[in-house]
């Protein structure tokens, strides 16, 4: 089942010369895992805003074709309706802080107080992102004591405890430190786990690799690659348009042009499959060859 | 609690710390009337800041709050004194004379009365901010039931004031790491404003833009009624002497009006 449907997409901000997403069709399965990858100014985050209503109900610019959350067409719906369905989480953690609360406890409550939630309520649904999240220990600190990869899983916290079935996150992991990615990563592993569909628009071509079960290049406003992580990883279009391959792929790339890469292997795009594919090809082989 | 929150707020649980927001301001409001524009005003003021004195002790911030008063209000007190003491239309009474000039009784009079002002209005506001967590006061806005907005434009700058600072401070160091100097004499400081403000202020607009996001996805335009985690205390008494200072207020000023 579809729970994000998108249908010949145009979008251009108003002072923009050309549209920052081109005829954009796309369907995400419910439960789905699919990261957004592209080169700056490819249209990652214009995608991001436009499946949680930000475009074009925030930023109100040329806007063309369809956007369906849940079933719900974006443009009749207002943002504050679109977040029960799709939590958007936004690239720098401390802006997305309200500002205006003490404590993390009442930062995760404040999305609940706007929909006039009882008290009751919102001790339940807080105590559970807390949890979901590995911030129950944080509770009454200050958000802003809390370093960047918490501060950012505190904002994942605040738009899951209204609940929404989608998590769409826009480089979430840009201004964290290594163990900060990581601990984002593994969240997002158990958010999957746990039903929710995932989009995250990202650069780090080797986590991606790990995490995502579908991965859209997108370009110049317009998708250029979509499959699976081995399609979309290995695919000579990546470094076309401005990407990447990961380390592993361009080493076994390497090693096979030197007939050292298992020639029934695919590329590898994650360290394991890279140990997978060179421990095939034992010394005994290499030097047969 | 961290100072990270706020650059004022000093957690307590003294009686002053546990008012409510509204009755605080109202002290404020009240503490301006009556020193400007009540009867007797220098010793009104006087007998506003050995009260202010009294709360800033039982809350156990006198010392902060004397310290910032002090700080503030001496530079001002000294340059008044000369301006005033020395050129005051009023003067007539000489005090001390040097050489050429005198410095009269009259003016320095003045400049005495409206310290003792700004002392008990000061005093009174700092009593407020160091005793009330700006989220208490959006808290009790939000639940008069004004707009939203209202309340975090009342709120917001006092708890994005600390990362406001943090960011300067980044800019700073970021500027100084590429030659800028901004110590020394003053046209050397002067000319390392302008680089440090505009980052500082471009980068503001950037963040306005995306916290403005996340308050939409959290919902914050949402109409209808929003519930409250956090509790502000009042009571019948709070309000019986919230209205009580708001009537001897519009008595003051009917007075100041008649007269």
């Amino acid at each position: 089942m579809h729970c994000l449907e998108i249908d010949s997409l145009t979008f251009r901000y108003p002072t923009a010369q050309s549209p920052a997403l081109k005829d954009i069709s796309l369907t995400i399965r419910k439960g789905e895992c699919v990261a957004l990858i592209g080169a700056n100014n490819s249209g990652k985050t214009t995608l991001c805003y436009a499946l949680s209503g930000i475009v074009p109900l925030y930023y109100r610019g040329e806007f063309s074709g369809s956007v369906r959350v849940e079933g719900l067409e974006t443009v009749n719906q207002t943002i504050s309706s679109l977040s029960r369905h799709v939590g958007l989480v936004l690239q720098h953690p401390k802006h997305q802080l309200s500002g205006i609360r003490y404590t993390v406890f009442e930062e995760i409550a404040f999305g609940l107080e706007n929909h006039g939630i009882p008290r009751d309520n919102i001790l339940q649904c807080v105590t559970e992102a807390l949890s979901l999240v590995g911030l129950s220990d944080a509770g009454e600190c200050s958000p802003l004591e809390l370093s960047g990869g918490q501060q950012q899983r505190l904002a994942i916290a605040a738009v899951l405890a209204a609940s929404p079935d989608i998590l769409v996150l826009d480089e979430p992991t840009t201004f964290l430190d290594p163990r900060g990615v990581q601990s984002i990563f593994e969240l997002l592993a158990n958010l999957k786990n746990k039903g929710k569909t995932i989009v995250f628009a990202e650069q780090k071509i080797e986590w991606i690799a790990e995490y995502a079960d579908r991965i859209i290049a997108l370009a110049g406003g317009e998708i250029i690659l979509s499959g699976s992580p081995t399609e979309v990883l290995t695919s000579p279009i990546l470094q076309k348009i401005g990407l990447d391959w990961s380390r592993y792929t361009k080493v076994a790339d390497l090693a096979r042009q030197r007939q050292l890469w298992p020639d029934s292997l695919p590329l590898p795009i994650t360290f394991s499959e890279a140990v997978a594919g060179f421990s095939a090809k034992s010394p005994s082989d290499t030097c047969a060859d | 609690m961290p100072e990270t929150h706020s650059t004022l707020f000093i957690p307590g649980d003294s009686r002053y710390h546990r008012l409510h927001p509204f009755n605080k301001l109202a002290y404020i409001l009240l503490t301006g009337v009556t020193v400007y524009l009540g009867p007797g005003k220098s010793l009104a003021a006087a007998c506003l800041i050995i009260l202010n004195a009294g709360f800033a002790v039982e809350a156990a911030i006198f010392i902060p709050l004397w310290r910032v008063l002090w700080r503030t209000l001496l530079p001002l007190a000294l340059y008044m004194g000369i301006i005033h003491g020395f050129f005051n239309p009023a003067n007539h009474t000489v005090l001390i004379s040097l050489g050429n000039m005198s410095v009269y009784q009259e003016g320095i009079q003045f400049t005495f009365t409206v310290v003792l002002q700004l002392s008990a209005v000061l005093s009174a506001s700092l009593l407020f901010a160091f005793c009330t967590h700006p989220a208490d006061l959006i808290t009790a806005v939000s639940q008069a039931g004004w707009p939203p907005a209202l309340a975090y434009l009342l709120g917001s700058p006092l708890l994005l004031l600390p990362a406001m600072r943090e960011r300067a401070r980044t800019i700073q160091a970021a500027q100084r790491a590429r030659g800028l100097e901004t110590h020394g004499r003053l046209s050397q400081r002067f000319r390392a404003v302008f680089p440090l403000i505009t980052p500082l202020i471009l980068g503001a607009i950037v963040e306005i833009e995306q916290r403005a996001i996340a308050l939409e996805v959290r919902s914050f335009n949402i109409p209808g009624k929003k519930t409250s985690w956090r509790k502000v205390t009042d009571s019948v008494v709070q309000g019986f002497f919230r209205w009580g200072m708001v009537t001897v207020i519009i008595m003051i000023v009917t007075y100041r009006f008649i007269n």
